[in-house]
């Protein structure tokens, strides 16, 4: 279950290293991350099929310009449309844009965990309704 | 001038007045049954005319004998329709059966002119005329000539056509004529129908229209008056001098009239749906005596407060299950069961159950020793508002509405409420309902042990005062938002409040929250359009829809958006807070194992953080410039908004979080930018003490 392909696609350095610890510590190990200059200058096909979170403002490239071309290489990609800017303009170009979810920076640990979850849940084909996974143990608030 | 000549040329005269006055009679005969369509347009019979004509041609031709045949409408055949001279009727009809078998009739009826034939015996010439218009033939006219052919001139015979082309109109006019006259007599009584149906429908409609006024005017009435103590009573509590006992009761009334309220209000909706047919039975296999129980549950302890007897009087052998609709029976057996408390001052309060095996009914009966109702009350006690009489809704409440929705439920449940009653003789009601087919196995002799446990049952789970988390109340109106903070001041619960569904959406992405209190109506995006949006970005958190529609379906329509439960207002502050429970328990929010995972000590995460505070570090000096430009300022600005957060900065992160938008919206932005830079020299400051810090909220 933790060998789904991630990659993280963002411009700020901090960003990537954050989520990249995030996704570690959530057991999974095969991430990627690379800079909008990255993608910008290369072709996508070294991508895996699997999540891809994606920043949207990004000075080399617009998040939403990738999401076709990451479309086109692997149909059932699942796109993580990320940012600090969450209009409901943003979210709505997002979810028509074909993205699998939305979440904002900065990065709460149960949403990355929560949307990791939709993408599982619409790949097994399980409907399972959302809230109602919650289980036992304790939330801690650090800091 | 010759004697002989003018004899001769007199003679001539005279013919020619002859022929003339001949002409002119022709003529009138053939013009005469142009009118005659009209004139005869009473009668029944289309072919009348040529009884008409038939003596004038025989004077004006000199015939011996004519007949007229007619093409029957139902089988095409020919039949003999008048003839002359009557006695000789036989002759006739032998004569044209011979003409047919020559073939002559046939003949006839082919050509437009007069065709002339020799008659069987030899005696007569015989003319026959095809009476027909363009469109069809109509009959056949056949004269009999006792003199030469040769007399017949070609201009006597063209009249003759002539005059029979105007008869086959005259006869198609009349049949027309008819058609219309019966299309328009139709049309007439349609018309009249419909005006009568209409006629009635209107003073239905009037009628129901006055009924629906006459119910309003109650129904505002019902409303007023306990708005009128509400409001009167919440007045009284501004009067800061009011005593304490004083401002209890106040309290209390503005409480138990606003439950009253609410009432009146619940028994209209199940009215209006009983009376439009909106509402659905669930008619299921279920206990007989649990419903019984559920109801004495409650009953039985109003009758002891009141120090009257109460039991129940099983007549056995009784269904252990019948098919019916659970709670719209035990709503049944409750609003008997209530009045009948309410009416009894002493005395007892009897429920009697028993079973109509032949009838598959079981018969319910409530018994009490209270005021009785006269023969006048009975009648209108299942009218809407009639409580007995006006004093008695003083002296003891109710909305006159129960016995009304429970008579229409128990005949929706296939039966009916019966009452036997006379002022204070105490009165008995009977409903009986359809209990589905029975079978000798399904009866039992005795109480089964399960259904006595079930009225012991606990009312309600109590709330729990220690909730935690972070709630996101997405709310349009100002007094709810204060209502559910009061509800909720006593926990530990932290709420963020927005007023429409798109703030909602926008805030349950940007922050972290454990649940979401949505509700449905609401300016800018409604509350289920947001539920649909956030789920659809992968939002999994728990939201609870609040909605004031009590129609049928409202919840399942939450569900089908994304919610995970589904409040009615006005909210009831135990269920409210059960609900919340069931999602934030006294020990916080539960959520996924995955969430107790702590970055702090993770070697990326700390790499990742002292990089940040190197780049906090390194934009310093241009956060304190006088001067970068505001695009500069926006973009440093979202930058941190979006990577502070993460390394347990919320407050700068914040910060930079309106900075940015403030300087997006053109607003000034100088004390911001001041507060930014503050608090990254604080954190620089901290920071360079203390190595440690967490993440991950």
């Amino acid at each position: 279950m933790k060998q789904t392909a991630i990659t993280v696609i963002d411009d700020d350095m901090s960003a990537r290293s954050l989520l990249t610890s995030i996704l570690r510590n959530l057991g999974y190990t095969d991430i990627r991350s690379l800079t909008d200059e990255d993608v910008a200058k290369s072709s996508l096909e070294s991508i895996k099929p699997g999540i891809v979170f994606l920043d949207i403002e990004m000075p080399a490239c617009n998040g939403f310009d990738l999401v076709p071309r990451l479309k086109l290489l692997h149909a059932d990609i699942f796109i993580v449309m990320v940012s600090a800017h969450t209009t409901m303009d943003n979210v709505r170009k997002a979810m028509e844009f074909g993205a699998g979810a939305f979440i904002a920076k900065p990065y709460a640990i149960g949403k990355v965990h929560d949307v990791i979850e939709k993408y599982r849940v619409a790949n097994a084909g399980v409907a399972v309704n959302p809230g109602s996974a919650r289980k036992e143990g304790g939330f801690q608030e650090a800091g | 001038m010759q004697p002989a000549r003018i004899t001769e040329l007199e003679k001539h005269v005279r013919e020619l007045e002859y022929q003339r006055g001949w002409f002119i009679e022709a003529l009138e005969i053939g013009a005469g049954l142009v009118d005659k369509g009209a004139s005869q347009r009473d009668s029944c019979d289309p072919f009348a005319v040529l009884r008409e004509i038939g003596p004038r041609l025989r004077e004006l031709f000199g015939y011996s004998m004519y007949a007229f045949l007619r093409v029957d409408e139902q089988d095409h055949d020919f039949k003999l329709y008048d003839s002359f001279p009557g006695n000789e009727r036989g002759t006739i009809e032998r004569e044209i059966d011979h003409q047919i078998e020559r073939g002559a009739v046939a003949w006839a009826l082919s050509q437009s002119r007069p065709v002339l034939a020799r008659t069987a015996d030899g005696r007569y010439t015989l003319v026959m005329q095809v009476i027909a218009t363009h469109a069809r033939i109509r009959g056949l006219y056949l004269g009999f000539l006792d003199r030469d052919v040769s007399e017949l001139r070609d201009a006597l015979l063209q009249v003759l056509s002539m005059i029979m082309a105007n008869a086959a109109n005259a006869i198609e006019n009349h049949q027309l004529y008819r058609y219309i006259h019966d299309q328009n007599l139709d049309l007439e009584r349609i018309v009249e129908e419909r005006t009568r149906a209409l006629d009635q429908a209107r003073a239905d409609a009037e009628a129901a229209n006055e009924a629906k006024s006459r119910f309003l005017a109650n129904m505002s009435h019902e409303i007023r008056t306990p708005l009128t103590s509400i409001i009167g009573f919440a007045d009284m509590l501004h009067d800061e001098s009011l005593p304490d006992a004083r401002r209890r009761e106040a309290v209390a009334t503005i409480f138990s009239t606003g439950r009253h309220l609410l009432e009146i209000i619940n028994d209209i909706l199940d009215l209006s749906k009983l009376n439009s047919n909106r509402l659905q039975l669930e008619i299921v296999r279920t206990s007989l005596f649990d419903i019984v129980a559920r109801v004495t549950s409650v009953i039985e302890m109003h009758a002891r407060q009141k120090g009257l007897a109460f039991s129940v009087d099983y007549r056995f052998p009784l269904p252990r299950k019948i098919e019916t609709d659970p709670t719209r029976l035990a709503q049944i057996l409750l609003n008997l069961c209530s009045n009948a408390v309410k009416f009894t001052e002493f005395g007892s309060v009897r429920i009697e159950v028993s079973c109509d095996v032949g009838i598959s009914k079981v018969v319910i009966s409530v018994v009490d020793t209270g005021i009785g109702l006269s023969q006048e009350q009975r009648l209108r006690l299942f009218k809407p508002f009639t409580q007995a009489d006006a004093s008695t809704t003083r002296m003891y409440g109710g909305t006159g509405l129960g016995l009304i929705i429970s008579k229409q439920l128990a005949e929706r449940l296939g039966g009916n409420i019966t009452v036997e009653s006379a002022p204070d003789e105490g009165s008995r009601f009977t409903v009986t309902v359809d209990c589905g087919s029975l079978d000798a196995g399904d009866m039992v002799d005795a109480v089964p042990a399960r259904a006595e446990s079930v009225a012991a049952a606990p009312a309600g789970a109590s709330a729990a005062p220690g909730m935690r988390g972070r709630v996101l109340l997405a709310e349009d109106d100002p007094n709810i938002r204060r209502l559910i903070a009061l509800y909720l001041r006593d926990t530990e619960i932290e709420i963020v409040e927005v007023d429409n569904g798109r703030d909602a959406v926008e805030q349950a992405i940007a922050g972290d929250y454990d649940l979401m209190l949505t509700d449905l109506q609401m300016p800018v995006m409604g509350g289920l359009e947001a539920v649909e949006w956030l789920r659809k970005t992968g939002f999994a958190r728990p939201v609870i829809a609040l909605s004031a529609s009590a129609l049928e379906g409202e919840r399942n329509r939450c569900v089908a958006a994304g919610c995970n439960d589904f409040l009615t207002k006005p909210l009831d502050r135990a269920e409210f807070l059960a609900t919340l429970g069931r999602y934030l328990g006294a020990c916080g929010p539960v959520r996924p194992a995955a969430c107790g995972i702590s970055l702090v000590d993770d070697p990326v995460y700390q790499q990742a953080r002292a990089e940040f505070l190197e780049f906090l570090r390194h934009t310093l000096p241009e956060w304190e410039a006088s001067d970068i430009g505001r695009e500069k300022t926006r973009a440093m600005a979202h930058r941190l908004k979006g990577a502070a957060g993460g390394f347990g900065w919320r407050a700068l992160g914040e910060l930079a979080g309106k900075l940015e938008s403030a300087i997006i919206d053109g607003r000034p932005d100088g004390s911001l930018r001041v507060s930014v830079t503050q608090a990254i020299r604080d954190i620089l400051a901290t920071a360079s003490g203390d190595g440690r810090r967490g993440a991950g909220q």
